[in-house]
């Protein structure tokens, strides 16, 4: 392509130009980091972490691949296999709901000298803040195809959580409101406390008898609603997750490291309606949940002198990973729960 | 999910805000940006915001610039985030010296009379002074050196494993007092002037066995007065 011959001619009698007339650019931009690094790192002993990655290596939970991209540095190592082995057990469904922490530590409470006995790391689960899940509206369509469904759907649903992570629901608002009124018994005003009405917003659809897994299997052939049936095979798939490896037992040395410490704080809030009186314990509870460092949800031993045991240990972790991941994918089919979607353009990961 | 590595001091620190600050003349802004991540990318600020006071004092307490609200006692003389200074009534304790030292191991483990002491903690050292008299020590009162061991010109005391309390408050200055005296005096820090008694450190320690009080005049000066050893830390 040939370029345009130039003008020759000179400009008429000049005035102002458009550009002229336009304000300069602005030199203000988003400042580039290019050349910043974006993480530091401290190193100090570095021989447990090291010891670990090998034993991850050999039972086939890290890849080789890592070790390149955490640049030779074996903390950064074992950060990018927790990553990769929470992304291929569900990770992307977990965080359209969940905020969760997955840390690896020599100690269940951060700037404790307490640390774990020698040899032994914790894998340990933990909220950033609570998932939300509206029930009301899985619990009137439930309610329509037969009387047990509600209590059913909800008592497995949570169950299988549960059985991994904490779920405040209306049972623990429950257990809160027998506590405030059991301290304002002894006033002499205390009928003059007003109390969150949990009994009230409970639908009385939960009282039923909820039906085992194997009833609910049966009854869901008898279910001619489609959408029902989704959410019934859903849960069944969710409750099949769960239980398909033990939760890790609670030991001695974890007692004792976490002998001082409260309840651990609630990764997932269930409520029967946006502001009920279930979200209002569960605002009350956290206004003093962090007063003492919460106990982790999830923590699963990793004993360094028994690499088999940490192998099982990653599959462990695996389980309940696709249990959450289970969770946010039937609570993406539960109606009324559009807004509980975590935005997670740019996030740090 | 977020995932962290905590093993022993091993951490990776990830950027996650950065502080602008903007000048015109004398004057001045900061604002705060979140640093963003993406996939295959370099991050990225995002829109700032004004600093606020209290942005500054949280990254003040992150960098370990806060100090707990606490009814300070009567022996309290100083308080600041970084330092921590009371005084000791003269009274008799256990003292324990190294066996390094045959005369020292003579020594060891008996009751001694002590004079009062000025204790002072900043930023987890610990320095002692001692006071020619039994009573709370003025700004310019003038302090003595510690007739101790292991306590140097400036009355720092060489912690070597001595286990000190993890933190520094009102209510640990008893664990650091009683540390101090539950550990060994084992040898001079360097040259300092311990004591004005004719026959020296281990000869002044023969002498007060069996004493009830310390002689204030056995302690050597230390050429400070409390404000300006308090001064000195802040």
């Amino acid at each position: 392509m040939f370029a345009l011959a130039r003008r020759k001619t000179p400009p008429p009698s000049r005035r102002f130009s458009a550009s002229d007339l336009m304000a300069h650019r602005s030199e203000i931009g988003l400042p580039l980091l290019d050349e910043i690094s974006a993480e530091q790192h401290f190193v100090a002993d570095d021989r447990e972490a090291i010891r670990l990655a090998e034993i991850l290596v050999r039972s086939g939970v890290a890849i080789t691949e890592d070790w390149a991209r955490s640049e030779r540095h074996p903390i950064k190592y074992l950060q990018l296999t927790l990553q990769r082995w929470v992304s291929i057990h569900g990770g992307a469904a977990i965080d359209r709901r969940f905020d969760l922490d997955l840390t690896l530590s020599d100690r269940l409470i951060d700037y404790s000298d307490g640390r774990a006995p020698e040899g032994t790391l914790y894998l340990t689960v933990d909220p950033e803040g609570a998932a939300f899940v509206l029930l009301n509206p899985t619990i009137e369509r439930l309610a329509q195809a037969h009387p047990r469904l509600p209590s059913t759907f909800f008592h497995h649903f949570a169950a299988a959580l549960n059985r991994w992570v904490r779920v405040y629901d209306y049972r623990d608002a429950d257990e809160r409101v027998d506590m405030l009124r059991q301290w304002y018994e002894g006033e002499e005003d205390a009928d003059q406390y007003e109390l969150p009405d949990v009994e009230g917003c409970t639908p009385k659809s939960l009282k039923e008898t909820p039906l085992s897994v194997k009833g609910l299997r049966t009854l869901r052939e008898t279910i001619v609603d489609q959408q029902v049936n989704v959410l019934i095979e859903s849960l069944l798939g969710l409750c099949l997750m769960s239980q398909k490896t033990k939760r890790p037992e609670f030991t001695e040395d974890m007692g004792e490291q976490l002998m001082d410490s409260n309840p651990p704080l609630p990764c997932l809030l269930a409520a029967f309606s946006q502001a009920d009186a279930v979200v209002g314990c569960f605002d009350d509870e956290g206004q003093t949940a962090m007063e003492v460092t919460p106990q982790p949800n999830l923590i699963i031993p990793l004993k360094l002198s028994e690499p088999v045991s940490i192998g099982k240990a990653f599959r462990t972790l695996g389980v309940a990973c696709e249990t959450l991941a289970a969770a946010s994918r039937l609570i993406d089919l539960m109606p009324g729960n559009d807004d509980g979607i975590i935005g997670r353009e740019g996030v740090n990961r | 999910m977020n995932a962290h590595v905590r093993i022993g001091d091993n951490r990776i620190f990830s950027l996650k805000h950065a502080v602008l600050v903007y000048h015109e003349g004398n004057r001045a802004f900061a604002t705060l940006h979140e640093v963003k991540s993406r996939p295959d990318g370099p991050p990225y600020l995002c829109a700032g915001q004004s600093v606020t006071t209290g942005f500054l004092e949280t990254l003040a307490k992150g960098l370990g610039a806060s100090m707990a609200t606490e009814v300070l006692p009567e022996h309290v003389l100083a308080r600041t985030p970084e330092l921590i200074a009371w005084w000791s009534r003269a009274r008799r304790r256990l003292v324990f010296f190294g066996d390094g030292d045959a005369k020292g191991r003579n020594l060891n483990g008996k009751m001694y009379p002590h004079p009062a002491l000025v204790f002072l903690i900043h930023r987890r050292e610990l320095f002692v002074r001692a006071l020619a008299e039994d009573c709370r020590p003025a700004a310019n009162t003038r302090l003595k050196n510690a007739p101790f061991w292991n306590t140097d010109a400036h009355g720092r005391v060489c912690l070597g494993s001595m286990r000190v309390p993890e933190d520094v408050s009102v209510a640990s200055m008893a664990g650091w007092e009683n540390a101090y005296f539950a550990s060994e005096f084992t040898h001079p820090s360097g040259a300092v002037h311990l004591t004005t008694y004719s026959g020296g450190f281990l000869g002044l320690w023969s002498e007060l066995e069996g004493r009830k009080h310390f002689p204030a005049r056995f302690l050597a000066d230390s050429n400070q007065t409390l404000q300006e050893f308090v001064e000195r830390m802040g």
